[in-house]
């Protein structure tokens, strides 16, 4: 079977003659232009991709206008926001959206290895194979050719999409990650911790301790230390609760973690250890002071969270989700 | 209370939360908002209006994370980074199989047949990073060999000024000394780790280089650590983590108790708090390369190492944990945990430290700042912290926290119940004590009006620069 990209450049022609929306995007003044022309010579366009320096500017406009979509600001700040952008990467998109086959080959011959294997690496969490992994990459082709009417009628490629704000490369992870996380929603709302494949031993469901220790009241301590997790989570600060969710939820090394947040390994590591500990200390605390249980009942709590979450109570919490 | 056992129950607790407790929110970023977030290359202002909607949206998390795992990837395809993952790590060693699988996962994985480029120029092979392996690897021992001597000469050097002036060495110095470290951080400590006394700012972390060639070089107390903990990780996951934590926590305590008491005040320290959060927040991160120059002249440093002992015995040391990460989940730094009775009552538990950090206390100028150095000393810049006029109080001093609700006005509270006040920035006076004990923080509203703050959460407050303490609920 023929790939779908090569199957797709057949519509080259028409992707060229699309009706494009109209752009409302902010014109330049003439005191950019020198640095119009800065960004240009940055771009270092191949002759081959038969991109004009204006279809450069209008990208550089849109971006402009989509970053400050009010209005256009400080010649300074519009200067430094344009060299901070990955210019060659947009100069690709400028001349892949506006169909040049040149630019698409090249495209094609540098991203499509990367593409398949982000997919692939997405996928894996989510057990997806190869074959699926090709899938979801050759998916993003009919889009980036802009071979799909939007509801007005008019075509856009997706790269008219990309403004040179972040690699190339990362956008079309970002799209791919989109996907696949959207389509798993889609087939399931939320993704169960529960499942017991998933779930380390630590949390396992352990019912010969259970009988062993007949509570009637663990459901009621459980709740409790559910609640108090809850509350100090609540009152986390913002990069310290997604540090922890990427650990926790996320299954993300310290190294991606350390990626995303800017931060060394070394830093993720120590305030995440922190963090926990200073959660634990809340919970405990609390439990003590506004719960008022004594130092064998919060044994016991900690003993029954240890033993076996009720999962119905979280499912509760999670009702607003 | 068995507090391993506790922390296996809290990873199961807040694995289930924090994967279900998520608020859904219909203002998702676009794929080029999450690529430029990921890139880091929005505005200081953008990422953190989107962490704050990425710390509660699942869906835009878990995008990150799919980012986060493509990109993880492409780096192992990178040449170097198979050799740091050769290196085993202390780190992937104490995380167990389940955290390295992804880091160590070998490039030639990628199963399609599209996985080489389809056509190489001749110049794009020697572009090709992966003959640089082996440079690499002579670097970094050419580097860790010019490190041994330079750290043994830098630890006479120490001596003799701590000899000389008995203060700590200019933070400059040591900021400047940190990107030394990043290399030469296996060669220095296995011989400058104090053994018994762990060291927030000297400690070999085991996780801080993640291309330490060996694990037996860390010091064996370290090694002791990372077991203990190992039963207590989630997933095997954070033996290594306890252990960086354990090392950090020494100062940990009193900093983060006198933030949290800071925090539950709303008083006259108000001002200065901000500006203290703010240049916290500045130097919240130990940055993997050492700021530029003029930037470390420019800035006030703060929290750097601890006193000059420890800096001699630790000739390299890792980043220091600073200021406002000491006090970041105590919550004073982005609010965290601020407000809750647990949060309240921290500072109950937390064991008295021996030693304590220098800390900048801003004042409502803000050109003027003052440095609690130790030795009994205190710094005070006048130039927003480009230079620093030092003062010695008090030798057997050692001196914990400080508020100035003017510049010219500061309070120092310090152990054994020490407190001192200046009305001029010159001249100090030691003021009468309400306790002997530790104090640990003052929350100032002019020259006449403070509440200090004891290691045994303890509270009094004067009206008369100290004539008269009153015990505060």
């Amino acid at each position: 079977m023929q790939p779908v990209h090569l199957i797709l450049v057949s519509f080259l022609p028409e992707a060229v003659s699309r009706k494009m929306p109209a752009d409302k995007s902010h014109r330049f003044p003439p005191a950019l232009n020198s640095v119009v022309a800065r960004c240009w010579q940055t771009a270092s366009v191949p002759p081959g991709w038969n991109l004009t320096r204006e279809q450069f500017q209008r990208a550089l406009e849109r971006s402009v206008t989509r970053r400050f979509p009010d209005s256009l600001p400080d010649d300074r700040i519009v200067a430094g926001y344009l060299e901070g952008l990955h210019l060659s990467d947009l100069a690709l998109a400028c001349a892949c959206s506006a169909g040049d086959s040149a630019a698409w080959e090249y495209f094609i011959e540098h991203y499509r290895p990367e593409l398949y294997r982000a997919a692939r690496m997405i996928l894996a969490k989510s057990g997806g194979g190869d074959s699926k992994a090709r899938d979801l990459a050759d998916s993003l082709y009919a889009d980036l050719y802009g071979l799909r009417e939007s509801s007005d009628g008019s075509r856009r490629s997706l790269f008219d999409y990309f403004h040179g704000r972040s690699k190339l490369t990362t956008w079309l992870h970002a799209i791919l990650a989109q996907r696949q996380i959207d389509e798993i929603r889609r087939t399931q709302k939320i993704e169960s911790l529960d499942d017991p494949g998933s779930d380390d031993s630590d949390s396992r469901q352990l019912p010969e301790t259970k009988t062993a220790l007949p509570d009637p009241e663990r459901d009621a301590y459980l709740a409790m230390m559910q609640a108090c997790v809850t509350a100090a989570l609540r009152d986390l600060a913002p990069r310290d609760r997604l540090r922890l969710a990427y650990y926790y939820v996320d299954d993300l090394t310290l190294a991606q973690i350390g990626k995303l947040l800017g931060e060394h390994e070394a830093t993720v590591s120590r305030k995440l250890d922190r963090t926990r500990a200073d959660l634990r200390h809340c919970v405990e605390v609390a439990l003590r002071e506004e719960k008022k249980l004594s130092e064998a009942q919060l044994r016991l709590c900690f003993e029954y969270a240890r033993q076996q979450w009720p999962f119905d109570l979280t499912r509760a919490l999670s009702a607003r989700d | 209370m068995p507090s391993q056992e506790n922390e296996k129950a809290m990873d199961g607790l807040l694995r289930r939360s924090l994967a279900h407790d998520s608020i859904a929110s219909g203002d998702c970023p676009d794929a080029e908002l999450l690529a430029a977030y990921f890139d880091h290359s929005l505005g200081a202002d953008e990422a953190a209006r989107y962490e704050i909607h990425f710390s509660q949206c699942t869906r835009c998390r878990e995008q990150l994370a799919a980012m986060a795992r493509a990109n993880a990837e492409q780096t192992a395809d990178a040449a170097l980074e198979p050799a740091l993952v050769g290196a085993r790590p202390a780190e992937a060693i104490a995380l167990g199989p389940r955290r390295v699988a992804a880091q160590a996962k070998p490039a030639s994985a990628a199963p399609f047949e599209v996985k080489a480029p389809a056509r190489k120029s001749t110049d794009s092979r020697w572009l090709n990073p992966k003959w640089l392996i082996p440079v690499a690897a002579m670097l970094v021992l050419g580097t860790f060999i010019f490190m041994r001597f330079a750290s043994h000469e830098t630890t006479i050097g120490l001596n003799n000024q701590v000899a000389m002036s008995k203060s700590a060495p200019p933070p400059q110095e040591q900021a400047a000394r940190e990107p030394e470290k990043k290399a030469g951080d296996v060669g220095t400590s296995d011989k400058s780790e104090p053994k018994n006394e762990p060291s927030a700012a000297g400690k070999p972390s085991s996780l801080e280089s993640s291309s330490k060639p060996d694990v037996s070089t860390a010091p064996r107390s370290e090694s002791v650590r990372t077991q203990s903990k190992e039963n207590s990780s989630p997933r095997g996951g954070t033996a290594s983590r306890s252990a960086v934590g354990a090392t950090a926590r020494p100062s940990q305590g009193t900093a983060g108790r006198a933030s949290a008491f800071q925090s539950q005040k709303q008083s006259g320290g108000v001002a200065a708090g901000a500006a203290v959060q703010e240049y916290r927040n500045a130097a919240a991160e130990p940055a993997p390369a050492a700021p530029a120059p003029e930037l470390n002249a420019s800035l006030p440093k703060i929290a750097v190492a601890t006193d000059s002992a420890d800096a001699v015995k630790s000739p390299a040391p890792a980043p220091p944990p600073s200021a406002e990460q000491k006090s970041q989940a105590f919550g004073v730094t982005g609010q965290s945990l601020r407000g809750s009775t647990a949060t309240k009552s921290l500072a109950k538990t937390k064991p008295a430290q021996a030693r304590y950090t220098e800390t900048v206390i801003a004042t409502p100028d803000s050109d003027v700042f003052y440095r609690i150095a130790t030795g009994g000393f205190i710094e005070i810049s006048e130039d927003g912290g480009v230079t620093w006029q030092r003062q010695l109080l008090n030798p057997s001093a050692e001196f914990t926290a400080g508020s100035a609700p003017e510049p010219r006005i500061c309070w120092l509270v310090g152990r054994s119940g020490i407190v001192f006040l200046t009305e001029d920035g010159k001249n100090w006076r030691q003021i009468p004590s309400p306790t002997s004990e530790d104090l640990i923080a003052v929350v100032t509203k002019s020259a006449s009006n403070a509440t200090v703050a004891s290691d045994d959460d303890r509270k009094w407050t004067t009206d008369d620069a100290g004539k008269n303490w009153h015990a505060v609920k």
